[in-house]
């Protein structure tokens, strides 16, 4: 009967498209472009359609550079990077990093594809870095198990373009302000080769957004800044005497009431034990029925005990999607990138929007190019404070001068708090070189005659 | 302006070392740094007459103490003495205050802690920390927890709060007891 058939035939229709679909294309043995490999990708690239850049020129050669030459710098291995290391390996870049400074837990699952609860506590870059090699031939990427400041500007001058999936503002600002530092300027005119685009999503919920940034070009991170929201934060008096939300109910619980009864001994409150969640829920539901507040259940209580922010697998696709769409169009040239910020909103129905963010004036990481100064190496100190107060176009009053040596702030002279300018006078007689100065060392200068600080760069003479 | 970018970078292949600069990461101006550098050159210019502000060490310009002697009010004739530390993601967060003499105050905690909304990094009604805020703003806000910022209905301190519902004349003894002993 021909019903009887039915199974039979859709089971072996299913194993011949499994068998074509077949990650090596059933050629193990014969390296890593079978045949057909990539046409997906030459769609776009060898031949010209309605929306491509009006520069484009079909050829092979932009596939080989994505094969070959192409050099990516993924940051987070976590929602949003599984998503894009998946995303540009099948797009065909080969040549990967990826930094990540966390470990596996067992609520990054259920949407961190590149991982199984076997991998749970093992560094998330490194795992990411195996699923990925071993599931796309030819594939290489490099995990760092480390935070992006443990790098500095010889590890990210290496790469083409940086794509971020980062969790925190702080983060982006750092890396937006390294990529800054990376520019350079021949007579104040910004040198094209030294900017690498940096593609940045982030998501939280249903809500997400991807940009594009081309330092010292577009709007970076800093411009943009009040764009974020602020982050929840349940101030203590608040939380004391006058709480309104449930949150704040269950951090009285956790902050407050743990430590006073300490219910199973002297232990600290652990996030993944359900008892001691279930005891933190009981006191906050008294706490909250005590001041008329509604909406404490035992899952918020575990949300704000572990700190956790719902994430949507969906939503970190989209902008992992949009993202990866971007570093492609960069690295081809081949289609008009973003022109720069879309958002994405999908609570209800379904939104998106394109904009273009404008640069900030006095954005405090990109408006200002530092200004040349030339001295030689055993100028005294003094006759820099001589040159920023006597110079025609500076004509400063009394200017404070730090900068940064090891990482650290070396105050070099500060005239305006008294105890500072006694200790810092000796400065003043001191060459440049013995404090430690260096040719191309910036300098943070501050007057009553600048709205804000003004950045030099020494440039030393002979 | 892009295609030649990346053009440019695709003949450069595996990219040849960059021209003149140490741009080495150690000494780039970190952006807390770079707004030190400014709002500490102008701070004691814009101190309150009542304020007084100490750097321990004039390298680390986010360290420093803040010493406040009110002239009016419960709190007159006391000195009293507020760290203040600015942390490496300022300004998108507020500098960490604790005060450091021990102290009888609805605000201010036996132990240090300060209640002010200008600290806080979220507050509902908008008073909270933004960066648009400098370390002027938030010596005046500490000024002010003496005088018009001393609030009784939103206190940190419950007991010094409810003390002074119940008996002021006792509360202002309490406080200048305090002062005694703690804030000369």
């Amino acid at each position: 009967m021909a019903d009887a058939d039915e199974p039979e035939k859709k089971r072996r229709r299913i194993e011949d498209l499994t068998e074509k679909m077949a990650v090596d294309g059933g050629h193990r043995d014969s390296g890593c472009n079978w045949e057909g490999r990539w046409n997906h990708v030459k769609k776009f690239l060898e031949r010209p359609g309605p929306f491509t850049h009006p520069d484009f020129e079909p050829s092979t050669e932009s596939l080989q550079f994505l094969l070959e030459t192409c050099k990516i710098l993924v940051i987070g291995a976590g929602g949003l990077g599984c998503e894009l290391l998946k995303n540009l390996a099948l797009s065909g870049f080969r040549l990967i990093h990826v930094v990540d400074m966390d470990i596996i837990d067992v609520s990054n699952l259920n949407r961190q594809f590149l991982f199984r609860p076997k991998d749970v506590g093992r560094p998330k870059a490194e795992v990411a870095a195996d699923f990925i090699n071993s599931r796309i031939p030819g594939c290489k990427v490099v995990p760092h198990f480390k935070k992006i400041q443990d790098f500095d500007d010889s590890f990210y001058r290496e790469f083409h373009i940086i794509v971020c999936g980062l969790d925190s503002i702080i983060a982006r600002r750092w890396m937006n302000g390294m990529l800054i530092s990376l520019l350079s300027y021949d007579d104040g005119v910004l040198d094209p080769s030294s900017i690498i685009p940096l593609i940045d999503g982030g998501t939280e919920g249903f809500k997400g957004n991807a940009r594009v940034i081309l330092p010292g070009m577009t709007a970076c991170i800093d411009c943009t800044l009040e764009l974020y929201p602020p982050q929840i934060n349940f101030p203590m008096c608040t939380i004391a005497s006058m709480p309104r939300l449930p949150e704040h109910c269950i951090e009285y619980a956790r902050i407050l009431q743990w430590p006073k009864e300490n219910p199973f001994g002297e232990i600290s409150l652990d996030g993944d034990n359900p008892e001691h969640i279930q005891w933190v829920f009981e006191r906050a539901q008294e706490r909250s029925a005590e001041f008329s507040i509604t909406g404490v259940t035992y899952r918020l209580t575990q949300g704000v005990v572990k700190r956790i922010i719902p994430a949507v697998a969906s939503t970190n696709a989209v902008i992992a999607a949009s993202c990866a769409t971007e570093v492609f169009k960069i690295a081809t040239s081949a289609y008009i990138p973003l022109n720069n910020y879309m958002v994405f909103n999908d609570v209800d129905g379904l939104y998106t929007y394109t904009f273009e963010a404008e640069r900030k004036e006095n954005c405090s990481a990109c408006s200002q190019v530092p200004q040349d100064l030339q001295f030689p190496p055993s100028a005294k100190l003094q006759e820099v404070l001589e040159y920023l107060t006597e110079n025609a176009s500076l004509q400063m009053k009394s200017p404070a001068i730090t900068t940064t040596l090891e990482g650290k702030n070396k105050t070099l002279y500060l005239q305006s708090v008294k105890s500072i300018e006694e200790r810092t006078r000796p400065n003043l007689c001191k060459t440049l070189k013995e404090l430690g100065l260096s040719d191309g060392q910036e300098l943070a200068v501050a007057d009553v005659t600048t709205p804000q600080t003004v950045l030099f760069k020494l440039n030393f003479t002979n | 302006m892009l295609t030649l970018a990346s053009k440019l970078k695709r003949e450069d292949g595996g990219k040849t070392g960059r021209a003149s600069g140490a741009s080495d990461s150690t000494h780039r101006i970190s952006i807390r740094d770079r707004l030190l550098t400014k709002e500490v050159a102008e701070l004691e210019t814009n101190l309150p007459s009542t304020c007084k502000a100490s750097f321990p060490d004039e390298d680390q310009l986010h360290h420093f103490q803040l010493a406040v002697s009110p002239d009016e009010g419960y709190y007159q004739s006391g000195r009293f003495q507020f760290e203040i530390n600015v942390p490496e993601a300022y300004n998108m967060v507020p500098p960490k205050v604790r005060c450091l003499t021990r102290i009888w105050h609805p605000n201010i905690t036996e132990n240090g802690e300060i209640c002010l909304s200008l600290l806080r990094e979220h507050s509902i009604d908008g008073t909270g920390w933004a960066p648009t805020r400098t370390l002027k703003d938030v010596v005046w806000g500490l000024n002010s927890l003496f005088t018009d910022l001393l609030n009784f209905d939103d206190p940190l301190n419950i007991d010094a709060a409810e003390h002074h519902l119940k008996d002021k004349e006792d509360f202002r003894t309490k406080v200048q007891d305090y002062i005694k002993r703690y804030a000369r």
